[in-house]
């Protein structure tokens, strides 16, 4: 309390006045240098090289995004048989070769990063997985990322698209508590659609409506790996994707 | 939980920005200023926790890091505002438009180096 009037204030007019001559900056030499670089910059040049790699060969580069336990393995052993393009496969997980060695059952190449403790797959994870892959003999590489809706988010690998996905096992209000990931999806797919008749509390409507106040029109398709029908949509998804990609390769080739 | 590995990352741009600068070799890093997005999936509590582990022994070491916090901020394509809006609310907040561009809030960077007097 002020000693000099007792008014209350934690500091006496006069103790207020010492303590901003000593709070003064002194003169010093410091020097302050003005900088602007993104902390993922390094990444971002190695997903670019990726992405550069992708563009020569055609290759449409998808980024599969979820929690752990959507079905992202499981989708692909159901998808890519159905899929008309040749298809290959980085799957990253901390431990384990189990999700590579069942995709590779579909005849497709799969190639398991193993993360250890790392949540996430970053670009040159990715760039050492594509030294393994014969690149000319390849449509869609698929890229499995490490089951997180945090981190994976923010490392580009240089994918063409991005697909999240949500299990209608999770909320319907994923996309509004995990935004990094959602905003930037290109599709988004929910998954084991099978399961709806029992899980009344999910609505795809909602997750859908979530992901629109993300200001994201991308579409966004339900589907059950048990019931390959519904794969339909997204099979066309991916044909045209990888169509509107062709044209640009083959100008440059002639 | 990779605040670990953005540590690291900001301690191995701040080496490349000095040595664009060989006129500071020598300097002492008094403190580091970075800017996180809210939607840049970083924890700014957590990278600032994580950083007195990940300093000493490099560049960096001893160096105080200040974090500026950057709300997402879009700018509608529809009636031109532009405004910081919650993270999971990225339309537009006057018309409700969905054609807004994030001008703000989806990178980490780093902003500022301050040198200790030579």
């Amino acid at each position: 309390m002020c000693l000099e009037c007792g008014c209350g204030l934690p500091y006496s007019p006069s103790a207020r006045q010492r303590r901003k001559e000593t709070a003064a900056p002194a003169p010093s030499q410091e020097t302050i240098l003005a900088v602007h670089e993104s902390l993922l910059g390094a990444n971002d040049e190695v997903a670019d090289k990726n992405r550069e790699k992708f563009n020569q060969h055609g290759i449409l580069a998808i980024n599969l995004m979820s929690s752990p336990g959507t079905g992202k393995t499981f989708l692909l052993e159901t998808l890519i048989p159905l899929l008309p393009l040749r298809c290959g496969v980085v799957v990253g997980d901390l431990e384990t070769d189990n999700d590579a060695r069942r995709i590779a059952r579909t005849g497709a190449k799969a190639i398991q990063i193993t993360t250890g403790q790392a949540c996430h797959l970053d670009a040159s994870m990715v760039a050492g997985a594509l030294s393994q892959f014969d690149l000319g003999e390849l449509d869609v590489l698929f890229i499995e990322n490490v089951g997180n809706l945090v981190c994976p988010a923010s490392f580009d690998l240089g994918e063409a698209k991005r697909i999240a996905l949500l299990s209608v096992c999770e909320g319907d209000d994923k996309p509004a508590k995990y935004p990094t990931l959602f905003h930037k999806a290109d599709l988004m797919l929910i998954t084991k659609a099978d399961l709806l008749p029992h899980l009344p509390q999910f609505s795809p409507e909602n997750a859908e409506g979530y992901l629109r106040k993300l200001a994201n029109h991308s579409p966004c398709l339900t589907i059950s790996s048990l019931q390959p029908e519904t794969l339909t949509p997204l099979i066309e998804w991916i044909t045209q994707t990888h169509a509107a990609l062709k044209p640009s390769h083959q100008w440059k080739a002639v | 939980m990779h605040e670990l590995s953005l540590c690291e990352a900001l301690i191995s741009t701040v080496r490349r920005q000095l040595a664009t600068r060989p006129e500071y070799a020598g300097r002492r890093i008094k403190s580091l200023k970075v800017t996180i997005g809210a939607l840049s999936g970083c924890e700014p509590d957590l990278l600032a926790r994580m950083f007195p582990h990940a300093s000493p022994g490099t560049v960096a070491e001893g160096a105080e890091l200040i974090v500026d916090f950057q709300s997402a901020r879009v700018a509608c394509e529809a009636c031109g505002t532009e405004r910081d809006v919650a993270a999971n609310l990225l339309v537009c907040p006057k018309c409700g438009d969905q054609g807004v561009k994030l001008v703000a809030g989806d990178e980490v960077l780093l902003t500022g180096l301050t040198l200790a007097e030579a």
